[in-house]
């Protein structure tokens, strides 16, 4: 590719498609991924075995556009031992391919043309993708790395207008890894209630949390019971990227939108990562205990290698990542970015893909065995050391 | 036909076959090996190899590997390559015989569904019908070939409309995942793929009758330039297909053909296309 070629690149593409355009370039350079959110474990061995053996003796031809009701009550009972929600599993749970099609489906079942969606900035790239699809739009509330990037109730409520129909709460955040304490997520839900706000909650990290941090679900309060969405997947806890399996749970008047835009966008999940998916909620936990003690570790590993490379983060209390400030190095995020990709062979996400205020911003994630994420970090402070000289 | 586990049904107007061992041992034989990740979003590129060659033989003509996505099913393929080539303040005219699922996927961001008036006997879109002003005033048209209500099929001379509406600017979308239970394909309208910036998709379930379906495994064959807009619009809304199914259907594509010659050869499978 021609430098011109790249330029253009670097100034068309943005959000999704830019990390789509990293992850095309990091494989064509195997470089090591500190950026793409897939966990480098494979999935469990109890989870596919528990495939094999939905493939060899169940009738696979049942499955509701809403799920398995086997799997429905698992989540049921999954939701309700972690995150205190309670929801039906007759009609409070919907099935779907993976979180990223949760994301649309909350999303289009929340907002009409010209509605607005209250969004901690800054946030996965996906919910403006899908809200743009939606003809919604965005009214961004900043979060501050100096204040460990935690949403301020005052700003989400000054954010109100007429046209409001929902709020985004992501907790643990991706790319920021904050935590929405307790307190506050009370006050946030109620100021949702106060206005007649949706609460799309999206609590894909909610087994990722760190330094003895709480994690409170929106749905699980009096006043987020029958006006929350609730998002999550297998796809982070139980290594099951490619399975493409996730949820929503909520109550059953928005839920109903949930399944009927769930029939005209794909029909039911794979019925035989359904199967896995009861085996992942009801089998051992042993695998998921495991990674989140190694993930853990890794955590500090990356902490460490940014205090000695001189970047700057808000302290991560949950997720898979850190977002570290880069500003010191005066060069934009993306370019930031390309250059570590092309020099290190190193894939990290740039913070102006997730936000335009996060453009002197990276997102690292820890999904690399330890070995291998310490050899990235090096190749990668390699490049920023030269950087400033 | 009965409905015991381990015999061949209609189902939804198709014939059904639990996945053979084969299929089974390979896709489990995969996801043993770590193939539990995310893929590339348009497909496992051996399975977007395998889609061309197959989809060449039913329906469409002169697909290569980067004109297929691999959906999670029909109905994903429906909403993508309508969704793409419609506007929320567009119209679509879609047969008024036809899956509903259709409608419900063009439909969803308001784009306009015009049901169009079908031939009583065939449940096709009649010369008229396609001339008509409400057709006219479409920007893109949605058809079944062969008939998901009748099965019956659009012949070669159908091209003459197709070739009117893309001069017109207007898209086509073929859902052409019936034809396999056709006895022959070569009276039927086929979708050319070719066309660096056509406007004509076709789409459908893949490898179909032998038990893959319930993993949810659809198509979509489109020119270059439509197919690079659908692949954004799948990295947005499911990232990519599912694992397992795209192994399983891996391992299928080899001895599919076979297997499904010999499944109809015992059914009366011709029946369901020439009710």
């Amino acid at each position: 590719m021609s430098q011109q070629d790249k330029n253009t690149t670097k100034k068309k593409l943005t959000g999704t498609a830019l990390f789509y355009s990293l992850i095309a370039k990091a494989k064509e350079l195997d470089a090591i991924v500190l950026g793409r959110g897939d966990p480098d474990f494979d999935t469990p061995s109890n989870i596919v075995e528990a495939a094999n053996r939905a493939m060899k003796t169940k009738d696979l031809r049942s499955s509701p556009v809403e799920g398995l009701f086997e799997l429905r009550q698992a989540i049921s009972d999954r939701v309700s031992k972690i995150n205190n929600i309670d929801v039906d599993p007759n009609d409070g749970v919907v099935v779907t391919n993976g979180g990223q099609e949760a994301i649309m489906l909350m999303v289009l079942a929340t907002t009409s043309a010209g509605d607005e969606m209250i969004v901690p900035e800054p946030n996965y790239s996906t919910y403006l993708d899908a809200l743009a699809f939606a003809g919604g739009a965005k009214v961004g509330v900043p979060t501050v790395m100096e204040n460990d990037f935690a949403v301020d109730p005052t700003l989400v409520e000054q954010a109100v207008s007429d046209r409001s129909t929902s709020v985004l709460l992501v907790s643990p955040n991706n790319p920021t890894a904050s935590v929405i304490p307790t307190d506050t997520m009370e006050t946030l839900v109620d100021i949702a209630a106060k206005n007649d706000l949706v609460v799309l909650a999206d609590e894909i990290y909610d087994q990722f949390i760190y330094d003895g941090g709480v994690h409170c679900s929106p749905q699980s309060l009096a006043s987020g019971k029958d006006r929350t969405l609730t998002l999550n997947a297998f796809s982070k806890a139980y290594a099951m990227t490619g399975w493409r399996l996730g949820w929503i749970t909520g109550p059953a008047h928005l839920i109903n939108k949930v399944k009927l835009l769930k029939a005209s966008v794909s029909g039911p999940a794979n019925v035989v990562s359904q199967y896995a998916g009861i085996e992942a909620l009801t089998g051992p936990p042993d695998a998921l205990e495991d990674m989140k003690a190694r993930y853990h570790r890794r955590r500090k590993v990356v902490l460490d290698a940014f205090d000695s490379m001189g970047i700057s983060y808000g302290m991560p209390q949950g997720g898979q990542f850190i977002f570290g400030d880069v500003s010191h190095l005066g060069v934009d995020s993306v370019e930031l970015a390309a250059k570590i990709l092309d020099e290190a062979h190193v894939l990290v996400y740039p913070g102006g893909a997730f936000a335009p205020d996060s453009k002197y911003y990276v997102r690292v994630t820890f999904l690399q065995p330890e070995a291998k994420l310490k050899e990235g970090l090096e190749r990668m402070s390699k490049v920023l050391s030269k950087m400033s000289k | 036909m009965t409905n015991s586990k381990g015999s061949i049904e209609i189902v939804e107007s198709y014939m059904y076959k639990d996945l053979d061992s084969e299929s089974i041992a390979s896709s489990y034989s995969a996801l043993k090996s770590g193939q539990t990740h995310y893929v590339d979003v348009p497909g496992v590129p051996e399975v977007r190899e395998a889609a061309a060659e197959w989809v060449n033989g039913y329906g469409v003509i002169n697909a290569e590997k980067d004109n297929i996505i691999i959906t999670s099913g029909l109905q994903e393929s429906r909403f993508l390559a309508t969704q793409v080539v419609t506007s929320p303040e567009g119209q679509i005219a879609i047969p008024a015989v036809a899956n509903p699922g259709a409608s419900l996927a063009a439909s969803l961001r308001g784009c306009h569904v015009e049901n169009v008036a079908c031939d009583e006997e065939t449940g096709l879109l009649s010369s008229d019908a396609l001339e008509s002003d409400v057709v006219s005033a479409s920007q893109t048209i949605f058809l079944e070939n062969p008939s998901r209500v009748t099965g019956a099929i659009y012949s070669n001379d159908f091209s003459t409309h197709v070739n009117r509406f893309t001069d017109q600017g207007k898209h086509i979308v073929v859902d052409t995942g019936l034809s396999p239970w056709l006895s022959s394909v070569d009276n039927m309208y086929k979708v050319d793929v070719s066309s660096a910036d056509g406007s004509i998709i076709a789409i459908g379930e893949l490898w179909p009758g032998l038990g893959i379906e319930p993993q949810g495994l659809g198509f979509i064959a489109a020119p270059l330039n439509v197919a690079e807009k659908i692949v954004k619009m799948k990295q947005v809304l499911s990232i990519c297909t599912s694992t397992p199914a795209q192994f399983a259907a891996l391992e299928l594509s080899g001895s599919w053909k076979k297997m499904f010659n010999d499944s109809k050869s015992k059914n009366e499978i011709e029946a369901l296309v020439s009710l």
